[in-house]
C-alpha cells in the first residue's frame, strides 16, 4: 500500500495506492487500544463512483461516520480510480478541521494505520493488510511502528492481563469445584450414624 | 447447537415433573435426554472450533489482547466452555441413569443453565464486538453490567475463592471417606426385636 501526501496551505492532499478492488483506509492519532479514538479517512469505487467518508474509531476495533456520530464529513474534495487489481484515492481535507471526531495534523511525528480490504464493505476485516508507521507530514519520511499503537493501558507493568488472568482462572476453578463438591457430599441417609 | 441442549434438558427436566397423556409430549421428553447430550457434544465441539478460529483469523493475538471488550469475551467463553464440559462428563459417566438420582439432575441442569446463560452473554459481548447493538443491552445496562470495562477481581479475592473452592472438595472427599467407612445409616438402626 502506498501513501503520499502534500501540504498547502491549510489543507493536506492525501492520495492512497494498495492492489485491491475493495476499501482503502487511512487513520492517524489513535489514543488506543488498538483504533480507538483514531481520525479516519476510508473510502472504495465502486462502477465509476468514489464513495470515501470521514470516519472516527470511537471504540478500539470498530469505527462509525463522522455525521452520525454528530460531527461533520470534512472531505473538502475527492477522485479516485480503480481497475481490475488495483485502486487509488486522492482527497483535500483542512489540516485543523475543528470536527470534535477529527485530529489536527501539525507539525511533528503522528501514528498512522494503513488498510486495505477484498471487499467494498467497511465492516469486512483487513486482515494482515495493514501496517503502522510513524509519519510528520510536515518534514516527509515514514517509519515502521510495529503492528499497532501500543495502548496506553498496557504500556506499564503487567497491565490488566494479570489480574484478568487470574479472574478467568477463579472463575474456571470455582464452577469446577462447587460442582465436584456438590456431587463428591455424601447424602444425608449414607452419613454416619449418630451417638 | 448448545441452545438446542439447553432446551433439551428443559425439556428432559420438566418432563420429570409434568407427565401428560399426549402422545407428542412424551414423545419430545423422551428423545430431549439423548438430544441434549449429543447436541452439548456437538456444541462443544463447534465452540472449541470457533474459538480457535477467532483466536487465529480476526484480529491478531496481541492486538485480540489489548481490548477490554475481547477480553470480557473470552473470559465469559471460557466459563461457558467449563459448563458444558462438566455437562457432558457427567453425562458420560453416569449416562442417563442421572435422571434417576435427584442430585445428579438438579447438578446436569444447573450446568446447563450456567452454561447457556453464560453462552448468551458471551454472544451479547461478541454483539459489541462487532459494533452492533445487542438484545440484552438494556437488561445488563439496568442490571449495571458494562461490558465495556474489563472485568476482574482483586488477586486476593481470586486467591480466597480458588482456596476455598479446593478446600470445600477436599472436605467433601474426607466425608464421602468416613461415610464409606461406616456402615450406612438404615445398616446401624436397631432391628426389631418384638417379632
Amino acid at each position: 500500500m502506498e501513501l503520499h501526501w502534500t501540504i498547502e496551505g491549510d489543507s493536506i492532499y492525501l492520495g492512497l495506492s494498495a492492489p485491491t478492488t475493495g476499501w482503502l483506509a487511512i487513520g492517524w492519532d489513535p489514543s488506543g487500544p488498538i483504533m480507538e479514538g483514531e481520525d479516519i479517512l476510508i473510502g472504495y469505487i465502486r462502477g465509476r463512483e468514489l464513495f470515501l467518508q470521514d470516519y472516527y474509531a470511537n471504540r478500539s476495533v470498530t469505527h462509525a461516520n463522522d455525521v452520525s456520530l454528530g460531527g461533520r464529513d470534512d472531505v473538502l474534495e475527492a477522485s479516485g480510480t480503480e481497475d481490475q487489481s488495483s485502486t487509488t484515492i486522492e482527497f483535500r481535507r483542512g489540516l485543523d478541521t475543528g470536527d470534535r471526531f477529527d485530529r489536527p495534523i501539525t507539525p511533528g511525528a503522528h501514528t498512522v494505520q494503513l488498510a486495505y480490504a477484498p471487499t467494498d464493505d467497511f465492516v469486512t476485516y483487513h486482515g494482515e493488510k495493514r501496517t503502522v508507521v510513524r509519519i510528520d507530514f510536515f518534514a516527509g519520511g515514514a517509519q515502521e511502528a510495529g503492528l499497532f499503537a501500543r495502548p496506553r493501558a498496557l504500556g506499564t507493568g503487567n497491565g490488566p492481563l494479570k489480574p484478568w488472568g487470574l479472574t478467568v482462572a477463579a472463575g474456571v476453578v470455582v464452577i469446577i469445584g462447587v460442582t465436584t463438591a456438590y456431587l463428591l457430599w455424601p447424602q444425608r441417609d449414607r452419613l454416619p450414624p449418630q451417638r | 447447537m448448545l441452545t438446542l441442549a439447553f432446551g433439551s434438558t428443559m425439556i428432559r427436566l420438566v418432563g420429570g415433573w409434568v407427565t401428560a397423556e399426549n402422545a407428542l409430549w412424551r414423545g419430545l421428553v423422551r428423545l430431549a435426554e439423548p438430544t441434549a447430550y449429543l447436541a452439548a457434544i456437538g456444541g462443544l465441539l463447534a465452540l472449541a472450533a470457533s474459538i480457535m478460529s477467532g483466536l487465529a483469523t480476526t484480529w491478531p493475538l496481541e492486538v485480540l489482547l489489548t481490548s477490554s471488550v475481547v477480553l470480557n469475551k473470552i473470559a465469559i467463553t471460557a466459563f461457558s466452555a467449563t459448563f458444558w464440559t462438566l455437562f457432558v462428563a457427567i453425562r458420560s459417566i453416569y449416562g442417563a441413569r442421572l435422571w434417576n438420582r435427584a442430585r445428579l439432575r438438579g447438578a446436569y441442569a444447573a450446568l446447563a443453565a450456567g452454561g447457556f446463560v453464560s453462552l448468551m452473554l458471551a454472544g451479547s459481548t461478541g454483539g459489541h464486538l462487532a459494533g452492533k447493538r445487542s438484545m440484552l443491552e438494556g437488561v445488563l445496562h439496568l442490571l449495571g453490567v458494562n461490558t465495556h470495562l474489563l472485568f476482574t477481581i482483586p488477586a486476593p479475592v481470586a486467591y480466597i475463592a480458588m482456596s476455598s473452592v479446593v478446600l470445600l472438595v477436599v472436605l467433601a472427599l474426607i466425608r464421602r471417606a468416613l461415610c464409606s467407612k461406616s456402615p450406612p445409616r438404615a445398616a446401624a438402626v436397631r432391628p426389631d426385636m418384638s417379632s
